[in-house]
């Protein structure tokens, strides 16, 4: 009888690796697209092969990466300049992980630290639509299995696009520009049923342009920290209406 | 690349990006307590998402005010069925590949 419970176990763990694999491939296939651009891009700024993948694999932020190597394309190398720029483009990270570390509660700090590593937007997206209906139970494995297939991807076709890719086809730029919106699309339909997550996805999408013509590459902060707040405050004043109705 | 450099435009970022990562390890947030800020977070994180959908998209062409090509409504439309495509059937994967290949043959038909 303990026998056939830890076969059902084990079953049902690989059920849920198998699950958090398949989950992986849509952002690994838009990761090959993406590094490999930047691959591409990286042997136009002439950085090497080996700066470039340790770029990918350190830094692992598709956008810090693009905006660092225009920067130093432009050959202005100022560490103030580096520091803000991965300050304000990374920000969401500290947010990101802020939501993960509610759902990886019994974790040891000790493992978080290293695995942390792995976190990714994309990686994070699904984690958070997946956690919300919850049944994935250990949930730092369903974590591991699903963002360490990225980040090898990510390293790996860095190195492919920096001897392969030619970021001049055009056929190439549409679709590689066209991977990560149609991936973060897909993710952000899954939570359909939570019609203000999708409504700020759009208003994300909408202001983004009015944003940038005023703060350039800030907007990735000034955007989300404006609008959620305004969000948070409806959400609040709705509540409270609630609140004050059902006690009248 | 020179190790200054690589100092500068690998080390640094890595270490503000990793700090980003870990330092919420640390700080002791009870949800209850919390549920507005928590609240805030998640707003957040799908704004970013939508800001990220159009600067990949589109990088710092603004649709609402430079002429539209037809690449542009294409790419439009395709974020708009891709989600649609998404929300309706529940496997993302063949979703993913079903847009990606529909949308490689109109670009190929296009050029």
């Amino acid at each position: 009888m303990v026998q056939t419970d830890g076969c059902k176990e084990r079953m049902s763990n690989n059920n849920k690796d198998i699950e958090a694999l398949r989950d992986s491939f849509p952002i690994c296939l838009s990761f090959f697209f993406v590094f490999s651009a930047i691959g591409a891009f990286s042997k136009s700024v002439n950085i090497g092969m080996i700066n470039s993948s340790a770029m990918s694999l350190f830094i692992h932020a598709a956008p810090l990466q693009a905006i660092l190597l225009v920067i130093l394309k432009s050959g202005e190398h100022g560490l103030l300049m580096c520091i803000l720029l991965s300050f304000f483009v990374n920000f969401r990270f500290l947010i990101f992980s802020f939501a993960l570390k509610n759902n990886l509660k019994d974790v040891s700090i000790y493992k978080m630290l290293f695995f942390m590593f792995l976190l990714n937007t994309s990686v994070f997206t699904v984690c958070h639509t997946k956690f919300k209906g919850s049944e994935i139970e250990n949930k730092i494995r369903y974590f591991i299995i699903l963002a360490a297939p990225t980040m090898i991807i990510s390293v790996l076709a860095t190195i492919f696009g920096y001897e392969f890719f030619n970021p001049n086809n055009a056929f190439i730029s549409i679709i590689v520009s066209m991977m990560l919106p149609i991936h973060f699309a897909g993710i952000t339909s899954k939570s359909i049923n939570k019609f203000n997550f999708v409504l700020a996805t759009l208003i994300g999408f909408l202001f983004y342009p009015i944003f940038y013509a005023y703060a350039g590459i800030y907007s990735l902060v000034l955007c989300p920290a404006v609008f959620s707040l305004i969000f948070t405050i409806f959400h609040y004043m709705k509540e409270e209406k609630h609140v004050i109705r059902s006690n009248a | 690349m020179s190790l200054d450099l690589t100092l500068k435009f690998i080390f640094v970022p890595f270490i503000i990006s990793y700090l980003f990562r870990v330092a919420p390890l640390f700080v002791n947030l009870k949800i209850e307590k919390n549920v507005n800020f928590v609240r805030y977070i998640e707003y957040f994180s799908y704004i970013t998402i939508g800001n990220i959908i159009y600067a990949s998209a589109f990088g710092s062409v603004n649709i609402f005010s430079d002429s539209i090509t037809r690449i542009t409504v294409i790419k439009i439309i395709f974020i708009f069925l891709s989600f649609f495509m998404c929300s309706r059937i529940q496997n993302i994967t063949y979703n993913f590949l079903l847009c990606v290949s529909l949308l490689c043959f109109v670009i190929y038909l296009m050029m």
